[in-house]
């Protein structure tokens, strides 16, 4: 049984974007880079939103970007690797390999491919997220707390989900942002 | 110049407390409070909103004088019987209280006066609805947090009305045995 592992961006005061809809501000620097090429080395599957799949997707799309450094390079090739699953009802093609398109979420479809897995899966975007969280599916969530607040946008965390935690690692960057990352403990029986 | 600091134990998803003001997911024992006694002790100067206030008031003029107190219960007794308070609120008469003053109006002005009355930290402890009105002034220096590893899902945040995007500094972390991360920032100038 593997892991579903949220892993995001927030602002101080929890968000991941902010009400322009930016997130220039989370400015990932090397030490950043190199830190999340580990964690997200270790998940071969992506589960995603329509806006962060089109985030992300420029990690292959965009030859670039892999060329701007070593670093990112390392990361364009770790996160070609995963397979990805979209879920989207309004996204109509897809623009890179080993990708998917789901229209429904379905935790127990969520539940099998975490039986079937054998690696851990990574889940980005926060509305998807919060479906999972909502579903009792997430097992770990790594939060990359950026020095910053921006007064409003897209939150990080769901609205109305309570979950107790238990804190495996903190990791303080040279810029002052933190990596802290979690294991929930679910309350209701998968 | 005095600076402005918000010392809160907040949940991960940014809660001071739940909607009918539940603190008990706020873990704090005696290592959380030895961390934090040093730099409390520092203070001269208090700030409450009207609700922090009263439940302080309740407890802690007292508290060193009940039966088996703790050794956090009689240092923090002393300290806030002697520390001067401010309390935030447009109801409170200020006449009846001791070495407390009442902020009603002109918060500006006010909390700047204090700031030039002291090169020390004053603190703000929990309070958030007196934070949200701090944060509107854009009064707030630093930011003094205790994480909790849990979600509470909703309630009382402890972020409301920032109105201008603000770059901080990370002065100190800190993780606690229970889980607990102690998160200390500053306001970039």
């Amino acid at each position: 049984m593997t892991n579903l592992i949220y892993v995001a961006n927030t602002s101080l005061d929890g968000y991941t974007e902010d009400q322009d809809g930016k997130f220039d501000w989370t400015d990932p620097g090397e030490e950043y880079f190199t830190f999340i090429t580990d964690l997200v080395r270790t998940m071969r599957t992506h589960l995603y939103g329509r806006q962060m799949y089109e985030t992300m997707m420029v990690w292959e799309t965009d030859p670039n970007l892999a060329a701007e450094s070593t670093l990112m390079r390392n990361f364009a090739e770790i996160w070609q690797a995963a397979n990805n699953i979209v879920y989207s009802t309004t996204l109509e093609t897809i623009s890179t390999r080993k990708t998917q398109l789901s229209q429904t979420f379905n935790p127990e479809a969520i539940r099998q491919l975490k039986a079937d897995s054998e690696a851990d899966i990574l889940i980005g975007g926060p509305e998807l997220a919060a479906h999972a969280f909502r579903a009792g599916l997430i097992d770990e969530i790594h939060l990359f707390l950026i020095p910053i607040l921006v007064g409003g946008g897209k939150s990080a965390l769901p609205d109305n989900v309570r979950l107790d935690l238990e804190l495996l690692e903190e990791h303080r960057f040279r810029d002052g942002t933190v990596h802290l990352s979690y294991r929930t403990r679910q309350r209701t029986v998968n | 110049m005095g600076n402005l600091t918000l010392f809160m134990h907040i949940s991960l998803d940014g809660f001071a407390a739940g909607i009918n003001r539940q603190m008990d997911w706020i873990h704090v024992d005696e290592e959380i409070f030895d961390y934090g006694a040093e730099r409390i002790f520092a203070t001269d100067i208090a700030l409450y909103g009207r609700k922090t206030y009263q439940l302080m008031e309740s407890y802690w003029p007292t508290a060193a004088d009940q039966p088996n107190p703790t050794k956090h219960d009689i240092e923090h007794s002393k300290w806030y019987k002697q520390v001067k308070k401010i309390v935030l609120s447009k109801t409170m008469k200020e006449e009846s209280l001791i070495n407390t003053q009442v902020i009603s109006e002109n918060l500006v002005d006010e909390i700047n006066k204090l700031k030039l009355s002291t090169e020390k930290e004053i603190l703000i402890f929990g309070s958030p609805t007196a934070g949200h009105s701090l944060m509107a002034a854009n009064l707030i220096d630093n930011y003094w947090f205790n994480i909790n590893p849990v979600l509470v899902g909703t309630g009382i945040p402890v972020f409301k009305e920032i109105k201008v995007k603000t770059r901080l500094s990370l002065i100190t972390s800190k993780v606690f045995s229970s889980g607990v991360v102690c998160l200390h920032y500053t306001r970039k100038p």
